[in-house]
């Protein structure tokens, strides 16, 4: 995502979290553009994390849309304390662990397979489909979880174990090991 | 070492080159959902009834939920699937470039509707400009004028600096023209015209991988590096080095001076010479330190040049039998460089400044130091040299075969470096009898192992006897004799190279075994030959510095190494440090704190 591209020199996008604590103040007020703002500046945050933990493209751009109608109803209940994203971002993992407790209890409910799904993304170049679909296919979903929310959110290690409720030191070995997967396969598909 | 090092930033390489890949499959397997948040907004702003693809209904029975959920799936893929990609190829597709060039660097990308894609910042001045701004979905003219506006507001646009590059990349030649006609007009229309007029340069480039590659290797645009091109290929004596980390400004009035144009380069207004003296206040201020007046000289050149990042007026006049050569500041008038030559028989030429002890003062004590007398002596040269801000005079002369070279403080007479070369053959366009020039030197020359390790340990505050490990070694480093001095104290390791010709430090480093940033022990920046400690800011300062860059306090940081050290002709302090896997490298100005790299890495 651009902005955390950007700040990726200086490590940490706290202006960027800024931003979006002031996008949140508009929202609550009923600013729609300032929803729109916030949406682009984290949309990949929160769809990769929705995806590494549905597991399923449709879900994930489910419960990217809701997450964000989410935002808009409740920006009010925000309290500004520099974690917007991962407020955000807790926001989309309720909601996604809530679809994926829906389709473990519920096989009848419509499945397509990942690479069906990928393919019909007219958007993704051939790297990026073998990319999701070794993400999707290869890695724990802890690994998953891990190396989407390093990669998108701009949040430290430290936030990211908070948010997925494990030591740090858990996050980075399974950083590593996320990483050391991924280089093998690339390496080889490259 | 090295080898290790070497892989592991490989291998971070890898890693980030990984995590763009996860980015960008991410990215583009997105939705645009941002017409569809609009249109929910619109409708309720309370948002009760907001959520309508039913992707979570708690309190539902779950019976009911695959109907809910069949039909919200159904509707999203008719609704919102092929509108949406539609919307998000259209609004990722690369449709132009455009570059900013002033001292800051930047690259803008923007969509087909003119919407900012991304905004890329080339050089550390750039971040800066960019800082926190977020940009991308912005109109182009909105996302200029914010940062030209930066920069305005930031100094790098001003009274003394003006002009600015415009450089469009489109495959379009019409729409090239146009997108350059109207930035130009929008930046003009950002400066208060009473006051401050810009000099905006304007040309389309077209994609090259060899562009590209001047313009990573230099931290600059496609389009600066295509300016400097077209200027090199006109004038030789001007190179991608010199000219590269300049601003516009200053490359616009060095291209003026020699009377060269880019000719696919469109200027209004024009660049600003404020920051500057002007040639004839140049002249004076060199005349006024060689002590004549302007009647007793011809000048034959004034040129403006860049040396070493400094602007400067290069004088050239010869006075009776003497040639005088100068580099005047452009900024302040000061004497950067002098040399002086007299032909035939060296007279006493102008004292210049009077904190000086002249040319003839400085030449004795080199004839007493060689213990030659003045008479022996042939084709003597002197020449002043400030460097670093230390004057000194650089004596060379000829007592039969053998070459003296040497440097003498200008202001205390003492000698700063002695040379002895012994040529086989006599003098002029002979080369050096190797043997007895290593002779030469190693009698007289070297300052010795134990004069080296006392340097050393009296730099680090270290008493002889606090330290443990102690090596010296004598090295050759870059056609210079050094001596390397190792040793361990407390906690740190320190690493000295000492010249082995006149003891000055050419590099001081001091690592922290283990724990957090120590503050103890050793004081500020080394003094490299002509540069003195004072003028540094210290290492704790430069520490500071970087932490705070970094956002990061000092109790966070482990593994501190702060290193002094010279690079490209300036003194620098290296900053390195980790904060949990993440390591930060950082290169600041010892002279004025100012961040000249920044990088941060996850380590593995």
């Amino acid at each position: 995502m651009l902005l955390f591209r950007l700040a990726a020199e200086q490590e940490r996008p706290a202006n960027d979290f800024d931003r979006m604590e002031e996008d949140l103040r508009l929202i609550a007020a009923g600013d729609s553009e300032a929803l729109v703002a916030l949406y682009e500046r984290t949309y990949a945050a929160v769809y990769g994390f929705a995806l590494s933990i549905c597991r399923n493209v449709h879900d994930a751009e489910d419960v990217l849309q809701e997450t964000y109608l989410r935002v808009f109803e409740s920006a009010g209940r925000y309290r500004a304390q520099g974690k917007p994203m991962a407020w955000l971002l807790t926001i989309a993992k309720n909601l996604a662990n809530s679809r994926l407790r829906d389709r473990s209890r519920d096989p009848a409910l419509p499945e397509e397979s990942i690479d069906a799904a990928l393919s019909r993304l007219p958007s993704l170049t051939e790297t990026d489909r073998i990319t999701i679909r070794d993400l999707l296919g290869q890695l724990s979903a802890m690994e998953r979880q891990t190396i989407l929310l390093h990669v998108l959110s701009g949040l430290r290690h430290r936030e990211i174990a908070q948010l997925l409720d494990c030591p740090l030191s858990t996050v980075l070995s399974r950083y590593s090991r996320a990483i050391e997967k991924l280089r093998k396969l690339w390496k080889e598909t490259d | 070492m090295a080898n290790e090092r070497m892989n592991r930033r490989r291998n971070r390489h890898m890693d980030r080159r990984m995590e763009r890949r996860i980015e960008t499959a991410i990215v583009h397997a997105a939705p645009d959902r941002t017409e569809e948040l609009r249109a929910a907004c619109r409708q309720n702003t309370g948002g009760a009834s907001l959520r309508q693809t039913g992707a979570e209904k708690g309190r539902t029975p779950r019976r009911f939920r695959p109907a809910a959920f069949a039909a919200a799936a159904a509707a999203l893929i008719l609704c919102v699937g092929a509108l949406g990609f539609m919307i998000w190829r259209s609004a990722n597709a690369v449709e132009s470039r455009i570059m900013l060039d002033v001292n800051p660097s930047l690259s803008i990308t923007v969509n087909a509707r003119e919407r900012v894609i991304d905004v890329t910042a080339l050089n550390a001045d750039a971040q800066a400009i960019v800082g926190s701004m977020d940009l991308k979905g912005t109109q182009l003219e909105v996302a200029v004028n914010a940062l030209v506006g930066s920069m305005l507001q930031n100094g790098y646009l001003g009274e003394l600096q003006n002009a600015i590059l415009v450089s469009v990349e489109n495959n379009d030649a019409a729409k090239s023209a146009e997108l350059q006609a109207r930035i130009t007009a929008s930046i003009n229309g950002l400066f208060p015209s009473s006051t401050l007029e810009p000099a905006v340069l304007s040309q389309t480039v077209a994609e090259s991988d060899d562009l590209t590659a001047l313009a990573q290797q230099y931290g600059i645009s496609e389009g600066k590096a295509a300016l400097i091109r077209a200027l090199i290929a006109q004038d030789a004596t001007l190179s991608f080095d010199t000219l590269a980390p300049l601003g516009v400004n200053e490359i616009t009035l060095i291209a003026d001076s020699r009377g060269l144009t880019a000719e696919e380069v469109t200027r209004t207004g024009t660049a600003s010479q404020k920051a500057y003296i002007g040639e004839e206040q140049a002249k004076a201020a060199a005349c006024a330190h060689a002590g004549v007046t302007q009647e007793q000289v011809s000048f034959s050149t004034t040129e403006l040049d860049c040396e070493a990042g400094l602007f400067v007026y290069e004088i050239e006049f010869i006075v009776d039998q003497t040639e005088y050569d100068y580099d005047i500041d452009a900024r302040t008038g000061a004497v950067v460089k002098y040399s002086s030559e007299t032909y035939g028989e060296a007279q006493s030429s102008a004292a210049g400044n009077a904190a000086y002890i002249g040319e003839a003062q400085a030449r004795a004590a080199a004839f007493a130091h060689a213990g030659v007398s003045a008479s022996d002596a042939t084709a003597v040269q002197a020449k002043l040299d400030i460097d670093d801000g230390q004057a000194k005079y650089e004596i060379v002369f000829f007592v039969g075969t053998t070459e003296y070279d040497y440097d003498i403080d200008a202001r205390t007479g003492a000698v700063l470096k002695a040379e002895r070369e012994t040529y086989s053959s006599p003098a002029g366009g002979a080369s050096p009898d190797s043997g007895s020039s290593g002779s030469a030197s190693s009698a007289s020359g070297y300052i010795g192992e134990d004069r080296a390790r006392s340097i050393a340990l009296e730099h680090a505050g270290v008493a002889a006897s606090e330290a443990s490990g102690i090596t010296v070694k004598l090295d050759r480093d870059d056609g210079r004799v050094e001596y390397e001095v190792k040793f361990l104290a407390g906690t740190s390791s320190y690493d000295y190279e000492i010249d082995a010709t006149t003891g000055a430090i050419c590099k001081a480093e001091r690592e922290e075994k283990g724990g957090s940033a120590g503050s103890s022990g050793s004081s500020s920046g080394s003094s490299s030959s002509g540069s003195s400690s004072s003028d540094y800011i210290g290492e704790s300062r430069a520490k500071s510095i970087a932490l705070g860059h970094a956002g990061v306090s000092a109790s966070e940081a482990s593994g501190m190494r702060v290193k002094l050290e010279r690079d490209n002709g300036r003194m620098e302090y290296e900053v390195e440090f980790s904060v949990g896997r993440r390591e930060y490298e950082y290169e600041i100005d010892a002279v004025t704190g100012k961040i000249l790299k920044a990088d941060s890495e996850i380590d593995d």
